[in-house]
């Protein structure tokens, strides 16, 4: 039997603290979910790929800076959200971290753009049976934080419960979100 | 077999252990610049350090002329003509009319609001003005629900990141991407041709539908503007969506 699954807030501390393996770790469990929020919100691959370059890349730089008080899948979303509001604005992806971190450019040929596609449709695939499977209180808790960006206090008014329902519902969703696609790697 | 999402993650690996070995990495300058735009819209990819003879073998002719394309962008993007424009101090008004394709999918647009209306609106537009002449008729603030306000106005020409002289530069990407491209097949330099056709900066006649968000009076989230080419429809569904404040979301679209 596996054994359980290393929160994410762990391996964003293990990642600061310098150990790549845990990077990967963080990587392979996200980028599918990455890849498809981008996609949808994008007009091609190519683009959805740099977005979630940059995303990936701020990771590392920030990792640090994730100070544990929200679910690390939120603070991977709003780094996300974040990406694509200032390319919208600007006109242009930024390539801020990636710079920052002294990347080199990855080339992508035709299959690479498909495999773009893949993941996406994974990615979206997967979340969206994950998400349905979850017990409606959970998945409203966690569409609600994670989505739409709410503050605990305003979920908890509109869900009538306390606060700290709302954070246990978002936390258990969230994990088993992970456990489920994880599963279905 | 190694692919791109491989290849970055091994790059970040790299990249998590040199920070925590403390290894000054050599920053690399332009590592990739896509060009996004609000609606889907042809995008070019700014290639950063790659030159056309690097590209990966075995690409259909559309990838290799969007390459070639997105080189020729990114070594004109220093000329004069193509540095951003200057947002104007002062705004200027236009009594041109929307394109077609803007009123087909927005028909009150073709039509000015009530001036005080109007007057409204233009006083919630961004400090220093939008970049273009802005279309008068097109001015307008549009009340929604819980104090939510949408300012909507159409512009001449693309608007922020507008180019100092779109004409110019346009030609002087097409001059470079005939460089680039003088070896490759025809099939290559038509996608070229088209791709550089496609980016919305350097289209004439091209107008902007710009949206922003005011809540109670206020800023509430930053605007989006959406590049509209003549012969081309305005697309429908989302235009824009986010935080405005008081943690409440709002999504803007235009309807069918």
């Amino acid at each position: 039997m596996p054994g359980p699954l290393p929160e994410d807030r762990d391996l964003l501390k293990r990642i600061a603290a310098g150990e790549d393996a845990a990077f990967s770790a963080f990587y392979r469990a996200h980028l599918d979910a990455v890849v498809a929020f981008f996609r949808r919100r994008v007009p091609d691959a190519e683009l959805a790929f740099d977005l979630a370059a940059e995303t990936f890349a701020a990771v590392v730089i920030s990792a640090g800076s994730y100070g544990g008080d929200g679910p690390a899948a939120a603070w991977l979303y709003g780094i996300a959200r974040n990406k694509l509001r200032e390319s919208l604005r600007r006109g242009r992806v930024e390539d801020n971290a990636r710079r920052r971190l002294g990347l080199e450019p990855v080339v992508l040929d035709d299959r690479d753009l498909e495999r773009v596609e893949d993941r996406a449709l994974a990615g979206a695939d997967a979340l969206a049976r994950e998400l349905a499977a979850l017990p409606e209180p959970t998945r409203r808790a966690l569409l609600a934080r994670v989505v739409e960006e709410r503050a605990y206090d305003e979920i908890a008014a509109d869900l009538d419960c306390s606060e700290q329902v709302v954070r246990q519902r978002v936390h258990r969703g969230l994990t088993r979100l992970r456990a489920g696609l994880k599963e279905e790697r | 077999m190694s692919d791109a999402f491989d290849q970055l993650e091994r790059q970040l690996r790299r990249a998590v252990r040199a920070a925590a070995d403390n290894v000054p990495v050599r920053r690399r300058r332009g590592w990739r610049r896509t060009s996004v735009f609000a609606v889907a819209a042809a995008l070019t990819v700014s290639g950063g350090a790659l030159a056309a003879t690097k590209l990966v073998g075995g690409q259909s002719a559309e990838t290799q002329g969007r390459k070639i394309a997105a080189q020729a962008i990114r070594d004109t993007a220093t000329l004069p003509a193509c540095a951003p424009a200057v947002a104007s101090q002062t705004l200027v008004l236009s009594d041109s009319a929307p394109l077609p394709e803007i009123r087909a999918a927005l028909p009150a647009l073709a039509t000015p609001a009530p001036r005080d209306n109007q007057a409204r609106a233009l006083s919630m537009l961004p400090q220093g003005g939008p970049a273009g002449p802005v279309l008068r008729r097109t001015v307008r603030a549009i009340p929604a629900a819980d104090g939510v306000t949408l300012v909507v106005y159409v512009q001449q020409g693309f608007g922020f990141g507008a180019l100092r002289d779109p004409d110019a530069c346009g030609r002087a990407r097409r001059e470079r991407a005939a460089v680039l491209d003088q070896d490759r097949a025809e099939d290559v330099k038509r996608w070229t041709e088209r791709r550089l056709a496609e980016v919305a900066d350097t289209v004439r006649g091209l107008q902007t539908l710009n949206v922003s968000v005011r809540v109670h009076g206020q800023a509430g989230m930053p605007g989006a503007g959406t590049p509209v080419r003549p012969g081309q429809p305005l697309r429908l569904g989302l235009l824009l969506s986010g935080g405005a404040g008081g943690h409440r979301s709002v999504y803007v679209g235009i309807a069918g």
